[in-house]
């Protein structure tokens, strides 16, 4: 699986990247090659081989002019390449935009204009159609966190205060993953999330799926854990659109039940995890800011609440 | 064994301290720019970015060649080695290089505003 390879590019940035990477592959190892082959012959070379080496002109042409070259044309072409990415590609729609937020130690996506008051909010999870420009626009809520998706482009950083904009692109549906790449803080290596390239109709039915409130609960057991996380206090933490609860600190769990992980990529997403993840958030990621539930709730309780919250496709 | 005096210790090594101002400079100028939101903002009817980090650029290049171009008389001129010191000599030499390569080093910095985006 290569869900995160730059050297498995899933769109033409990508692709760019991973072109300019064995350029510099080979050229380099072509030049060491070459200075090693050179010091052999300074070795055991004749003795007109070794004059010819150590001669003037030797040192000008292979020391200076050579470098000064190679250097000036991979600074041309990455320039060039530089330029590339930052322009529009062709083709039709603008750029849809995504807002990515990210927070210690988890990723907040919004999708601006998707409802009329706003639009929808997930995390630690980007969706995006196929063939179609993407403008991420990045920043931070606390330290300086970077975003990178390797298959698809190059680093981002996220700087509080400023926003930055990347624009993507995928080519083929599938999953693919990306992770925070600037230390942010104890758990910052289990700060990664998924990308979904979906076909436009799919990604169409998925954000006509995310417009819609939380599902009512359709069965006691739902019930009971709609109303256990209310009487635990998640709701100070966490927004579930089409409820009473409506806090920012957390992640939004209006349609949990849909993401492909837990945790900011620690832990795949049911409700097993999910009841674990609640009652041990801070065993298995230590310093994130949700509490452990464990000693707060009873079995039937965690079982009720994880339940629910799964039926939030 | 002579010592070296400060002067001609300054003139070797007054290519870097050139770049090292330059690219202090453009570096300053491009993040100010962009912070003040003055991406579009124009200098006698061009970009401001590439105006002003290409007006530097040709300041210290002008400097690099006004500092190269006495080490290279001097070393021509036969009065270093009149002075007699070998160091004399070295520190010119130096000089020289140093100044070709601020100058090789301003122009790669320069580069990138003829083309990218000023502000990313």
């Amino acid at each position: 699986m290569n869900l995160q390879s730059a050297m498995h590019p899933a769109g033409p940035d990508g692709e760019r990247i991973a072109a300019l990477s064995w350029l510099l592959f080979g050229g380099g190892g072509a030049i060491f090659v070459l200075v090693m082959v050179l010091v052999l012959v300074a070795v055991v070379g004749g003795r007109w081989e070794r004059r010819l080496l150590g001669s003037r002109r030797a040192i000008v042409v292979g020391g200076i002019a050579f470098p000064v070259v190679v250097l000036t044309a991979l600074l041309l072409h990455t320039l060039g390449l530089a330029r590339a990415i930052g322009l529009p590609l062709a083709g039709g729609e603008p750029p849809l935009r995504i807002e990515v937020v990210g927070h210690q130690f988890w990723w907040e996506m919004r999708y601006p204009g998707t409802l009329p008051d706003g639009g929808i909010v997930t995390a630690n999870e980007i969706r995006i159609p196929t063939g179609r420009d993407v403008m991420l626009e990045v920043t931070s809520a606390d330290v300086i966190h970077s975003l990178w998706i390797p298959a698809l482009h190059g680093k981002i950083d996220m700087i509080p205060g400023l926003v930055n904009h990347r624009r993507i692109r995928a080519d083929e549906p599938g999953v693919l993953r990306g992770q925070c790449t600037e230390f942010c803080g104890a758990q910052h290596a289990m700060m990664a999330f998924y990308v979904m390239a979906q076909t436009p109709e799919d990604f169409a039915a998925w954000l006509d799926q995310q417009r819609l409130p939380a599902a009512e609960p359709d069965r006691p057991i739902l019930a009971l854990g709609r109303q256990v996380f209310g009487a635990a206090g998640c709701g100070g933490c966490h927004a579930v659109r089409g409820t009473e609860w409506n806090a920012r600190i957390g992640p939004d769990l209006t349609h949990v039940g849909s993401r492909l992980s837990l945790g900011a990529g620690v832990l795949e997403n049911h409700r097993g995890t999910l009841a674990g993840w609640i009652a041990g958030s801070q065993d298995l990621k230590p310093g994130n800011r949700m509490p452990s539930f464990a000693a707060a709730l009873d079995g039937q309780e965690l079982r009720a609440v994880a339940a629910w919250l799964e039926s939030l496709k | 064994m002579q010592v070296v005096g400060f002067s001609p210790m300054l003139n070797a090594i007054a290519g870097l301290i050139v770049w090292a101002a330059h690219f202090l400079l453009v570096y300053g100028a491009q993040a100010t720019v962009c912070w003040r939101g003055l991406a579009g903002a124009t200098l006698w009817g061009q970009p401001l970015v590439p105006a002003i980090v290409l007006g530097l650029t040709a300041l210290g290049l002008v400097a690099v060649a006004l500092i190269g171009g006495r080490a290279w008389r001097r070393l021509h001129s036969g009065l270093a080695s009149q002075e007699g010191e070998e160091q004399s000599q070295f520190t010119l030499w130096m000089s020289l290089a140093v100044t070709l390569m601020a100058a090789l080093a301003m122009v790669w910095e320069a580069v990138p505003v003829l083309i990218l985006p000023p502000c990313g």
